[in-house]
């Protein structure tokens, strides 16, 4: 059995077939959290990670980093006291149950993350595909 | 002339990586893979270039082109650079390739080019 659920959004309805079982947050290794409270010092005024995603990429979703100082009100916030990252309701139906890793190997410094709703990714994690 | 060229800030960081793996040379190469045809590959090595390697040395480090990824990477520049501050990696400014993945990792050659 498929748990079908439909969320409303401001682009009208998505469907998504994840498992209500899955709870509505995701999960931050340490080298993430060492790297966000880094990269959110610099930019300053009281400014978090926001992780979004939307429609593009070569497989068909991708995610989106930025910085951000405003709650909204359907914002999912994960705060560990010294950082915090914020994804909204919808984006999170996404990527609940990841976890946001901060790589840092030869060729390059940067944050994936490992979704198990994710069906393929692209090379560089940035673009996922799912089960619709 | 040499093969590819290397900016100021991609040799900072080469020297940076390769003095914290304990590393002298970076191998690069291209091989099959990814949505686009073709990947760039990166293998530290120990020790120095041989002779009738293709490379370029800053300091005390080499930069070596594989062989078989000559032809593919003649003309490129490398840098290091990110496409927003949250990813930062070793780029390629490639006169060669006819289309790349969104995040660069992954590009098509054109097929005028071989590995020989």
């Amino acid at each position: 059995m498929t748990n079908k659920k439909i969320i409303e959004s401001d682009c009208g309805n998505v469907t998504i077939l994840a498992g209500d079982d899955i709870p509505n947050k995701i999960f931050i290794d340490d080298a993430a959290k060492n790297q966000i409270e880094k990269l959110c010092k610099d930019e300053g005024d009281n400014s978090f990670l926001r992780i979004a995603v939307m429609g593009g990429g070569c497989s068909g979703f991708q995610y989106l980093f930025g910085f951000d100082n405003e709650l909204d009100d359907n914002d999912i916030i994960n705060d560990w006291g010294s950082g915090r990252v914020v994804v909204d309701n919808i984006s999170m139906q996404f990527i609940k149950g990841s976890t946001l890793h901060f790589l840092n190997d030869f060729n390059g410094e940067y944050f994936q993350i490992e979704n198990s709703l994710a069906k393929s990714q692209c090379g560089c994690g940035n673009s996922f595909s799912m089960d619709m | 002339m040499n093969i590819i060229s290397i900016t100021v800030e991609a040799w900072d960081k080469i020297h940076e990586k390769l003095e914290a793996q304990n590393s002298i040379s970076v191998l690069i190469g291209v091989k099959p893979s990814g949505c686009n045809g073709f990947r760039y590959t990166f293998e530290l090595l120990p020790d120095k270039p041989m002779d009738d390697d293709i490379y370029l040395k800053d300091k005390n480090h080499y930069v070596i082109i594989d062989k078989s990824a000559k032809n593919y990477l003649q003309g490129s520049e490398l840098y290091w650079d990110g496409l927003d501050s949250f990813s930062k990696r070793f780029m390629f400014r490639n006169p060669n390739i006819t289309s790349e993945c969104g995040c660069k990792e992954s590009f098509s050659i054109n097929s005028n080019i071989s590995s020989s």
